[in-house]
């Protein structure tokens, strides 16, 4: 079977990163990820480092000796765990969900009945007691679970999407909300102390009868650089930190606070105590990344991405799908004995009935049989 | 023993997942039809279920999950190079249960359950023969 399929590619191990179909770049053979554009946090990190140099060789040193060494000790600890939490942001999976394979692409549209002509398909399903739909996200193909939203930036589905923010470069989402967050609260913080040891050093540096001129203009330059950048980034932080900790005190993320989803209803996630919902957004458990970078692709995938099995999926050319991902519309005829359900509707004129006969058909009623799936819609009509 | 066809339409289902009690990771119980003839309704359910308990342990907001979470912060989240997270134990608990369950209960009835993290979460694929 495998020697008459035309296959260009011998399977070899691959690695599951290599299929990724996300804008994140891969570094690291898949152990860690970057923006697709990440100037910005370059310029991020060279804001920071020009900072810290300033400090540590002009006001740091000073007040160490002038007042007492425990003065340096805040400042190293919070623009570490700075460096430590921007990274972890920036470079972590926010929350991916990967990409399905054909094969459930087609179980679960077949399943779910047909969606009205022009949407994508849907899958109506129970969340707290209500009745809600799933759309498909039409790039990924998979049933967006409540919370979830595709980001067109980064070009994948995440979960609990919060925003995509360019500063990072990265999603922030399931994932890094918490690095997120913290890096906003410590960078706050960093400036503040900064700020704070910049005065206290003019001030000093001024009043001391033992400096001389040249001193003090060397002070008051850097003090000045370092004013610039940490005013600016203070200005442009502080609305944000209040922002976001105010969504954390209702358990919302920022995607459902523009969208006015608990408008008309309770948050289900937010919990009476405020204290309780901060615990469990930044000291909840650590979700596992569900890309598998680094694991092997199966040789069924491996088959689908790199080799020329169209018979394997019933599928017409697995190069085209990889641009356009399958559905059942683009399935091979023969794979199907009968025509799809979005056929019928050209004659819909004739039989109303027929469309309305075959909504009500729950998924139970239509994996009944073990012939062709298709075949019981169309019989049933 | 029984062998697998690759022809994915006809013998694989896919256990969707259920949302009733939001986004924490739970799977449908119900019994899919196509397995009706190889696996037993109640055989079944106690799987999933059994399945659902640890992932719901995995995403439990306890104490401990907090405390795991300040000890991360406080090592500057060096310490999951050396030590696996709770989330991450747990995941590998499915992974051996489901083995288990295969070579003890559905493997002899022709039927596989695959680990839900190779299909990212989103459902569990079972394979059977026809
Ligand atoms: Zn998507
Ligand atoms: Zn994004």
């Amino acid at each position: 079977m495998s020697q008459e399929t035309d296959l260009t590619n011998e399977f070899k191990p691959t690695r599951k990163f290599k299929i990724f179909g996300g804008r994140n770049q891969i570094l690291c053979n898949g152990r860690c990820m970057t923006s697709h554009q990440p100037a910005v946090l370059i310029m991020t990190f060279f804001l920071l480092i020009i900072v810290a140099i300033l400090f540590f060789s002009f006001d740091a040193r000073y007040l160490a000796i002038r007042l007492n060494p425990v003065i340096v000790i805040p400042p190293i600890i919070s623009i570490a765990y700075m460096v430590i939490f921007l990274l972890k942001s920036a470079c972590i999976d926010p929350g991916i969900i990967p990409k399905p394979m054909p094969d459930e692409i087609v179980y679960f549209e077949l399943k779910n009945p047909p969606p009205p002509k022009g949407h994508s398909p849907q899958w109506a399903t129970e969340y707290f007691g209500n009745e809600i739909t799933l759309k498909q996200c039409t790039t990924c193909k998979l049933y967006k679970p409540p919370r979830t939203s595709h980001c067109s930036t980064c070009n994948v589905c995440i979960e609990n999407f919060d925003h995509h923010c360019p500063w990072v470069g990265n999603c922030v989402a399931k994932r890094n909300y918490r690095y997120f967050y913290l890096f906003g609260f410590t960078t706050l913080f960093t400036c503040i102390y900064v700020s704070g040891c910049n005065i206290l050093n003019v001030v000093l540096t001024a009043t001391d009868p033992g400096n001389g001129i040249l001193d003090g203009l060397k002070v008051a330059a850097a003090s000045l650089v370092q004013f610039a950048i940490t005013g600016f980034v203070l200005w442009s932080l502080i609305g944000l930190v209040g922002y976001h900790t105010l969504l954390i005190a209702q358990a919302k993320t920022t995607n459902e606070a523009i969208k006015k989803t608990y408008r008309n209803r309770r948050n289900p996630y937010c919990h009476a105590n405020i204290f309780v919902n901060f615990c469990n957004i930044l000291c909840g458990p650590f979700f596992p990344s569900l890309l598998a970078n680094r694991k092997f692709l199966t040789p069924e995938e491996f088959e689908f991405y790199y080799g020329r099995g169209v018979k394997t999926y019933g599928m017409q050319n697995p190069f085209l799908l990889m641009m356009k991902p399958p559905t059942v519309e683009n399935l091979i005829p023969e794979a199907y004995p009968r025509q799809e359900p979005t056929q019928p509707v050209e004659s819909s004129d004739e039989n109303n009935d027929t469309t309305n006969e075959v909504k009500p058909l729950t998924a139970s009623k239509l994996l009944s049989s073990a012939t062709p799936l298709l075949d019981d819609t169309i019989v049933s009509s | 023993m029984a062998t697998f066809n690759i022809v994915p339409e006809h013998n694989k289902v896919f256990l969707s997942r259920d949302y009733t009690n939001g986004t924490a990771c739970r799977f449908n119980m119900e019994l899919p039809t196509e397995l009706r003839n190889n696996v037993s309704e109640s055989q079944f359910k106690d799987t999933v279920k059994h399945i659902n308990d640890i992932f719901a342990e995995a995403e439990r907001l306890s104490c401990r999950s907090y405390m795991e979470g300040c000890l991360g912060c406080l090592t500057a989240y060096t310490i999951f190079l050396c030590v696996r997270t709770h989330y991450e134990k747990c995941v590998d608990r499915v992974a051996l249960y489901i083995v288990q369950q295969n070579k003890d209960v559905y493997e002899p009835l022709g039927v596989k359950i695959c680990d839900p993290m190779e299909r990212g979460l989103r459902c569990i694929e079972i394979q059977y023969c026809i």
